[in-house]
């Protein structure tokens, strides 16, 4: 028995020895022919690899839930598999009626993005992407405000409340990231999360809009997401 | 089934819980955020001595009886009165009794422009005003002006100066 685990330990250390040799020359080798300064593999892919047409599935399902969302389609152009300018557009809606207060809000507007993304994973060659970039918007639009008449509490009068055709426009900047992964042939889809910020915004006497088309619910910046089908050439 | 068969099963699953989870996350996010909460005041500052009498001011109505706006104020150094919404003018009684019970009483005139103001479907309608005139009749108020002509959310505007004598 105990022979037999000398014999086994004499074996495996031959082995072990045998593989560490093995691996010497191979080393010797390298550090032979090792260059001075670390060698750079040369990237084979052309500079434009392709483009990807799309749209975004969040916005109309945000639509029919929320009463608010928009119909939106993207091109996007994959230069090197590492740069993605993309071109936005679409149309916004919002029509929303508060029950408690009565108070209605009501758009209807184009609006578009222009921006680039990044390819941030070293293997930028892979089905999966994880992209980070950033976006500029811009929308100009008409919104309606309407209610049924508000009773004056004191002077016991009914006051017409609201404005129809109020002009308002906004630019606004996007911080953008997400994952785009292949799931057959040329379909991808891919999330991103966004975090958008007002730059410069125009609105009516009657004050801000509830929604801007393309940017969502009004505010100085807010949170978003889409979720892109696309189809890549 | 291979390693890279599950990974991509995994990712896809893992994509459609996002795309489920997000959908559900932006539906549900709905805050409010009224600013205008307290209603929308004209800002009234006493100029000068502060005013010894009690002071009632009363909306006068049409076709009503006057209504209590501010009651039995004492030391009055400065107030705050609601406006018509959509009146382009308001009739206010200020009444005046004096410590051995003697009651003056002077009307005031306030012009103005109405404007809706919009927050948020879920915020109360109000109404923002610009003041053009304001008038005094009788014998208490010596003196008013517009200090500040927009009355709005802003309760910390002075928009009205008065003053008083003091008999």
């Amino acid at each position: 028995m105990s022979t037999m685990m000398v014999r086994k330990r004499t074996s495996l250390s031959a082995s072990l020895i045998l593989s560490l040799l093995s691996l010497l020359p191979v080393s010797a080798v390298h550090a032979q022919h090792r260059p001075s300064a670390p060698e750079r593999k040369e990237d084979a892919v052309g500079f434009f690899r392709g483009m990807a047409v799309g749209t975004d599935a969040v916005g109309p399902v945000m639509r029919s839930l929320a009463s608010y969302g928009q119909y939106e389609a993207l091109l996007r152009i994959n230069i090197k598999d590492r740069y993605f300018p993309v071109v936005e557009a679409g149309a916004g809606q919002a029509d929303k009626t508060d029950e408690t207060t009565g108070t209605g809000f009501k758009t209807s507007a184009p609006y578009f993005r222009i921006g680039c993304d990044f390819n941030m994973l070293k293997d930028k060659h892979d089905a999966y992407r994880f992209l980070v970039g950033g976006r500029v918007g811009y929308s100009s639009f008409q919104y309606d405000i309407y209610s049924p008449g508000i009773a004056d509490p004191i002077w016991g009068t009914q006051a017409a409340y609201g404005a129809v055709g109020s002009k308002g426009s906004q630019l606004w900047a996007e911080v953008a990231g997400g994952v785009d992964a292949k799931i057959w042939g040329p379909i991808h889809m891919g999330w991103t999360v966004r975090y958008k910020f007002r730059l410069s915004h125009k609105t009516g006497e009657i004050g801000e809009p509830w929604y801007v088309p393309g940017y969502g619910r009004g505010g100085s910046s807010r949170l978003g997401a889409t979720f892109n089908i696309l189809f890549e050439i | 089934m291979n390693n890279q068969l599950i990974g991509n099963i995994a990712k896809r699953g893992i994509l459609l819980s996002l795309l489920v989870t997000g959908m559900g996350w932006i539906s549900s996010c709905s805050d409010i955020d009224c600013s205008v909460t307290n209603g929308v005041l004209a800002n009234y500052v006493v100029q000068g001595d502060t005013l010894q009498d009690t002071l009632t001011v009363s909306a006068i109505r049409e076709n009503r009886s006057d209504t209590v706006l501010l009651n039995r104020m004492v030391k009055t150094t400065k107030f705050s009165l609601p406006m018509s919404y959509s009146g382009d003018t308001d009739r206010l009684r200020f009444v005046f009794t004096s410590k051995t019970g003697v009651t003056t009483v002077d009307t005031v005139t306030v012009s103005k422009t109405n404007m809706s103001h919009f927050e948020s479907v879920d915020c109360s309608p109000v109404f923002f005003h610009k003041l053009t005139s304001v008038t005094a009749k009788g014998t208490r108020i010596s003196q008013i002006e517009i200090s500040n002509p927009n009355v709005d959310d802003d309760g910390t505007k002075e928009n009205i100066l008065i003053r008083f004598t003091n008999p």
